[in-house]
């Protein structure tokens, strides 16, 4: 008993010292933490590899702890943390589920005189309150066996001939409302909606659904699809993987691109070092590295990519005038009820 | 005496408080917080207010996507369970009754498949099932379609998927139950006249029934909340409870639906779970004779 007493007082201080230790703020110490929320593994690693060292030029004695979680966790963290002191300086996230944070009031409105490098951000991956750091758009992939010539329009999804050959990745509907919209010149002016009976017409083609991109890659490869709307990095890693050859294309209505980037949470600790976090992100030679390693594109105009990326992960100039700039916040705002709709009307029929 | 029995039951009380007081952290509190989400009020297009409101367990009861999502959660729960309980009765029954050394490897055998992740499991089906899948090679090739027989993406692919997943954990219950009986009670029978089948009918299954019975309960509850192979095996056409709930909290940021769909499914689970243990209560006790008998035998 008196073991287990001494167990249970040992215990008692070990939670207390780890309470004195856990805010260094309060009692008035400099913080000398940047804390960094992204995904793990090779995003981690390739922000260790690649963002570090550039943070560390301006910032010698500041450290970068990274804590990370997929993107629920983060939304979760995130908003659960809004009303006291957050824990991530920055945060990583994708600029769809950034539009809901700064719809929720969460993120802090960028004061880019701190970013010297925002002065190069690419025109049209520009947002006030995140800082892109990679990119890729929505294309056109397609099973060069079955499809013998380059599609140039959206609308050879719909085109009867490919019926029974057509798959759709379920989480990239949007961009398939999209392609609806671009064909019917919807895209401008917030309408897509109006193009929602176009898009539901997809059911005629007797699509197949998918619900994991590498259940996807396996139907192009192998023939049981012909084409499909999906990342221009998949395309390249399917490739790389054997199987029949894959296609990708912008068609000539354009497309919109998927960014991911950083931003800093309203309720962040330390602020100084995040924005030159930030800037760091954006530094040309850790763009080049960070994003050829993970299969994007730059975010910046003076981070220039080999031909032989470009042709593999990149876009060239004419398919960068290609990819168009959207208001995030109409997709975010509409995007639950198009994917009810979607469930109900499309996915499931 | 009576000051040793109290200081015995503090130590006890204070040996499972550690225990005690993880479960309600780690598990109750975040229950009874989805509990309470579930009352919120969501906001399409945005993120969930406080509220008391009833609205999402009405839109899902009145919601036929919704209906159909449940029942196909039950109905392919039961048919998995009732599949799995065929498959496994036989392997428990021979792993039970072999005495050579091979018992262990083959019990290793039945174990494995637990140490390879569902995901991984269902690529494989789908290698399997797919269009351009071994199976539809082969129907193709000896003629009995034209073209390739959709297997994804339906009910019996989904079951048979789930199946695969917890049949080891059914294996395993029966066969340590099955393990119990003595084999001179079968010998005796056999002895008498019966016929193998008659004693698996009579004899057999009976004195064994409170394992089949916890066995499939068990599956149960793991087929009911399965995830990743109703998502990938499923799709979008064979949904079912818990990849539907997690979209709507990942997907549409629909916090209250997704906890009221949760609630849903704690529910049909708990109360089919006490209902089927009132069950094995009352065939545990009706065979009590059956297990003197094992005594005495």
């Amino acid at each position: 008993m008196r073991k287990f007493s001494l167990f249970l007082s040992m215990m008692v201080l070990l939670l207390m010292l780890a309470a004195c230790g856990g805010d260094k703020t309060s009692s008035g110490e400099t913080n000398s933490e940047v804390v960094v929320g992204a995904w793990g593994g090779d995003y981690q690693q390739f922000l260790t590899d690649y963002v570090n060292p550039k943070f560390k030029e301006a910032n010698s004695d500041t450290e970068v702890v990274y804590v990370p979680s997929d993107a629920s966790s983060r939304l979760t963290k995130l908003r659960v943390e809004k009303e006291g002191n957050g824990t991530f300086d920055v945060v990583q996230l994708s600029y769809d589920t950034i539009q809901e944070m700064i719809d929720e009031e969460i993120m802090m409105k960028l004061d880019y005189s701190k970013i010297p490098n925002s002065e190069n951000i690419k025109p049209n991956l520009e947002n006030p309150y995140f800082v892109p750091h990679i990119y890729s758009a929505g294309v056109l992939l397609y099973n060069e066996k079955l499809v013998k010539e380059e599609p140039q329009s959206w609308e050879v999804l719909w085109d009867p001939k490919y019926k029974g050959k057509v798959g759709v990745y379920v989480d990239v509907f949007d961009r398939w409302l999209y392609a609806a919209a671009a064909v019917e010149g919807n895209t401008e002016g917030q309408n897509w909606e109006k193009s929602w009976d176009k898009f539901a017409s997809i059911t005629k083609q007797n699509p197949k659904f998918y619900t994991s991109q590498e259940a996807l890659g396996t139907a192009l490869k192998t023939g049981e699809i012909a084409l499909t709307i999906g990342w221009k990095s998949r395309a390249v890693q399917w490739n790389e993987s054997g199987g029949d050859p894959i296609g990708n294309t912008i068609p000539q209505e354009g497309t919109y691109p998927r960014i991911y980037g950083g931003g800093i949470p309203a309720n962040a600790q330390n602020v100084e070092a995040a924005y030159d976090y930030l800037n760091a992100m954006l530094e040309p030679e850790a763009q080049v590295e960070f994003a050829a390693n993970m299969g994007y594109d730059t975010t910046v105009v003076n981070a220039e990519m080999s031909d032989e990326l470009i042709e593999d992960v990149g876009f060239s100039k004419e398919e960068t005038k290609l990819v168009k700039s959207v208001d995030l916040g109409y997709v975010s705002e509409n995007y639950a009820a198009w994917k009810q709709k979607f469930d109900r009307e499309i996915a499931s029929e | 005496m009576s000051q040793n029995r109290n200081k015995s039951r503090f130590e006890i009380g204070m040996l499972i408080a550690p225990t005690t007081i993880l479960i309600t952290i780690m598990f109750l509190l975040p229950l009874i917080y989805f509990l309470r989400v579930s009352f919120n009020q969501n906001i399409l297009g945005g993120f969930m207010e406080s509220a008391w409101t009833i609205e999402n367990y009405i839109g899902f009861f009145t919601d036929p996507y919704f209906l159909k999502i449940l029942w196909n959660t039950i109905y392919i729960s039961i048919a998995a369970t009732l599949l799995t309980l065929v498959m496994a009765f036989p392997i428990a029954y021979i792993l039970a009754r072999m005495t050579s050394n091979w018992k262990g490897v083959l019990i290793a055998l039945v174990v494995f498949p637990l140490l390879v992740g569902n995901i991984v499991r269902d690529i494989g089906w789908i290698s399997f099932f797919s269009e351009n899948g071994l199976v539809n090679r082969i129907i193709t090739k000896i003629g009995l379609t034209d073209g390739p027989v959709q297997f994804l993406e339906t009910p019996p692919a989904v079951i048979i998927a789930i199946a695969n997943v917890v049949l080891p954990y059914m294996i395993l219950t029966i066969q340590s139950v099955i393990e119990r009986i003595n084999p001179a009670l079968e010998e005796a029978a056999i002895d008498l006249g019966a016929s193998r089948w008659k004693v698996i009918r009579t004899v057999l299954i009976p004195i064994a029934m409170p394992g089949i019975l916890a066995g499939t309960l068990f599956v149960f509850i793991l087929s009911m909340n399965a995830y990743t192979t109703p998502l990938v095996i499923g799709g979008t056409k064979v949904q079912m409870m818990a990849p539907a709930l997690y979209a709507q909290i990942n997907e549409v940021s629909n916090w209250p639906m997704g906890s009221a769909m949760a609630i849903i499914l704690i529910t049909i689970t708990l109360l089919s779970s006490i209902l089927y243990l009132r069950v094995i209560e009352r065939t545990t006790s009706g065979s009590n004779h059956a297990t003197t008998t094992e005594v005495k035998g």
